[in-house]
């Protein structure tokens, strides 16, 4: 049994931050990047005590870099071009929790659908994201179809999903359909996750410990992290 | 915090959520999202049920006291028929059977006090105008989909416990008013959930009304109804007899709709020992009767002996069902036996089969294969070969002694093909039967 400590989680969120922004400002070893634009998909940016400016512009870069002038994905850049993709999206829409100055900060790039026409589920969704919410206003959330979308993903989607919900402004709900397919998946943190925002939208009260630790996806992600780059983000 | 704990813990707060939202009547969109959801979702746990029965009654309430005397509402409550939810390959595919509009579904929160919404909603449109009774409308069906709609007959039931109150008879009434067979079927599965709270009689009472509006069964309201009374019939019986024998016609239940045979074997005989069960008991269920107490599940069930029930078909001359009832009265009489009783079954077994003589194989067999204590087995072996010898000796005189041999018969029709002579001393195997011959 793992017995979730808020002060704890919340010092890591902030020390992750920190370490993201390091690594993609001054490290060029692309594990390292890799790693680093990974987690910057889970953080809760602009939440707790972490105001830290996350590098948006280097990890919207990063995502370009995926796709060559024709607006296909390079070869063996599906990995980078998701989980950056994911970052912009975890930033933007926590950017616009906060206010319509700081989510001005943060846009989303312009995307281009045929850039993943053949690409897996996974990275389809998040795109078509991306999509969604390139211009301003309140976050639109899809559900991923649970018969082609990997748990992770679904995960991190109502992980997502819960944070705005208990952020607000409420997000803007796409396509029933997908909606009522996650009720089909064998995943049960996913289901928690939805649950969880169904009571938080009924008016229930939700304690801070709970919704920090109801992700429990940021402890396992963050172990990912290489030591080399702990160490020194550490050293900062 | 290990992740089904986190589930439950979850689920618990949200129905403290749900409840509050049926009985204050705000949010009634999101909770709608949020129940449909919880319809949808294929790995339920168990304690999802008790909740869902504690929402299912709370909803009457409210919704009568908002508009329950607006007739209006209270067709729709008992007549529409909420969309239905499609499975998970209708959901991927283009084509699928997805019935609710997708542009249904946008903002959710913050703006969730009903009338707020809907006067600022763009889904407002083209709706009808009273939103809190439209809202209203699906909970009843969904609430009571999400609990029972998967009860299955094999599901530990011991673990599970429904709160009643005094608010379940209201949706009782509601539900089995509706003339939606999935409705009825819902709240019908509560009493395989937890049939023990009940007041004796009341399901059947419930479903009785069902029985005078609609013929025949849907399948979708006969196999819980079956598992029901499979599950608390003695109590119905007991309460309500005529009415639930009267279901039992109505359902036509057969072996394949049985969980467990045994229960039905003793629940047909009790049916029948009632005042009005031997005239009312439909001819269907004798020949279940017939079936299954002479197979594997009859159980001694003692007092099932019943000499009332077998001097009535004797006196009505109800030789087919008399064969039954004796075959029931055999393996069920206690030992030792008053003299008496086996002396008054003796006789109306001997009369049987002097009238029936295709019934004495079968009384043989009983006595191979029935569940009779020994002393039986010698009576119904002298009963069996009284009837054989008083039946051999009222038959007209038999025709002269012949010997058949198949053997000899046969070895005549092949001969000419096998090139071998007939046998010409064979010693007859099989004989007809011939006066004063007792080795039958």
């Amino acid at each position: 049994v793992r017995v979730w400590n808020l002060e704890t989680i919340l010092r890591q969120n902030v020390d992750n931050a920190r370490c993201v922004s390091w690594i993609l400002r001054n490290i060029t070893d692309p594990e390292a990047i890799d790693s680093a634009i990974r987690l910057a998909g889970t953080i809760r940016w602009f939440d707790g005590d972490s105001d830290h400016d996350p590098p948006f512009d280097l990890i919207v870069f990063t995502f370009e870099a995926c796709f060559d002038s024709n607006r296909q994905l390079y070869s063996g850049m599906r990995d980078r071009a998701y989980f950056s993709a994911r970052a912009i999206l975890q930033i933007n829409m926590m950017a616009r929790a906060q206010s319509h100055e700081r989510a001005s900060k943060y846009p989303i790039p312009a995307v281009s659908s045929t850039s993943v026409q053949d690409t897996d589920p996974d990275l389809r969704h998040v795109i078509s994201m991306l999509k969604h919410n390139f211009a301003p206003g309140i976050p639109i959330l899809d559900f991923p179809m649970v018969d082609t979308n990997t748990h992770a993903h679904s995960l991190w989607m109502s992980n997502l999903f819960v944070d705005l919900t208990h952020a607000g402004p409420n997000p803007t709900l796409r396509s029933y359909g997908s909606y009522l397919s996650s009720a089909f998946t064998d995943h049960q943190p996913t289901v928690s996750n939805t649950h969880l925002v169904w009571y938080m939208l009924l008016g229930g009260h939700v304690e801070e410990e709970t919704i920090w630790a109801v992700d429990k996806s940021y402890v396992a992600v963050s172990l990912s992290i290489p030591s080399s780059a702990r160490l020194n983000c550490a050293c900062q | 915090v290990h992740a089904s704990d986190s589930l439950e813990t979850i689920l618990s707060y949200l129905s403290t959520r749900v409840m509050n939202t049926i009985t204050d009547g705000t949010c009634l969109r999101d909770l709608h999202y949020l129940l449909e959801f919880l319809s949808a979702w294929e790995n339920q746990p168990e304690c999802l049920v008790p909740m869902a029965y504690q929402w299912s009654c709370a909803v009457p309430e409210p919704a009568e006291r908002l508009e329950w005397n607006n007739f209006t509402l209270r067709r729709k409550i008992l007549l529409q028929l909420r969309p239905r939810l499609q499975y998970p390959d209708q959901f991927s595919g283009t084509t699928g059977g997805i019935q609710f509009a997708e542009e249904e579904f946008s903002e959710v929160g913050h703006r969730c006090n009903s009338l707020r919404l809907d006067d600022t909603s763009h889904r407002a449109r083209g709706r009808p105008q009273n939103p809190i009774s439209d809202r209203y409308v699906n909970l009843l069906p969904t609430t009571l989909e999400i609990g029972f709609r998967r009860v299955t007959p094999g599901r530990d039931r011991s673990a599970l416990h429904l709160d009643h109150t005094p608010h379940h008879n209201r949706m009782f009434e509601t539900a089995f008013s509706s003339d939606d067979d999935e409705v009825v079927a819902d709240a019908v599965s509560v009493w395989i959930v937890d049939g023990d709270w009940a007041p004796p009689g009341s399901s059947v009472r419930y479903l009785a009304k069902r029985v005078k509006k609609v013929t025949p069964f849907a399948p979708i309201l006969r196999r819980p109804s079956i598992l029901v009374i499979e599950r608390i019939w003695r109590n119905e019986l007991e309460a309500s007899g005529l009415e639930t024998i009267r279901l039992l016609n109505r359902l036509d239940i057969d072996v394949d709709d049985m969980v467990e045979r045994d229960v039905w074997v003793e629940l047909l005989v009790r049916a029948t020992c009632l005042p009005a069960g031997l005239e009312t008991l439909s001819s269907h269920y004798w020949s279940l009767l017939d079936k299954l107490a002479s197979g594997p599940d009859f159980r001694w069930m003692p007092g099932s002996c019943n000499i009332e029930v077998m001097g009535a078909l004797e006196k009505a001359e109800g030789w087919d069902k008399l064969e039954v009832w004796l075959v029931v009265v055999w393996q069920s009489l206690d030992y030792p036996t008053p003299s008496s009783t086996m002396e008054d079954v003796g006789q109306v077994t001997l009369k049987l089969l002097l009238q029936r003589a295709s019934a004495l194989l079968r009384f043989r067999d009983l006595q191979v294969d029935g569940n009779l204590h020994y002393p039986h087995v010698v009576e119904l072996r002298r009963i069996c070969d009284q009837a054989q010898m008083e039946q051999l000796s009222s038959e007209p005189p038999p025709p002269p002694y012949v010997s058949f041999c198949p053997a000899q018969h046969l070895s005549i029709l092949i001969s000419p093909f096998l090139r071998l002579s007939p046998p010409t001393h064979v010693q007859p195997f099989v004989s007809l039967p011939f006066g004063g011959d007792d080795t039958f």
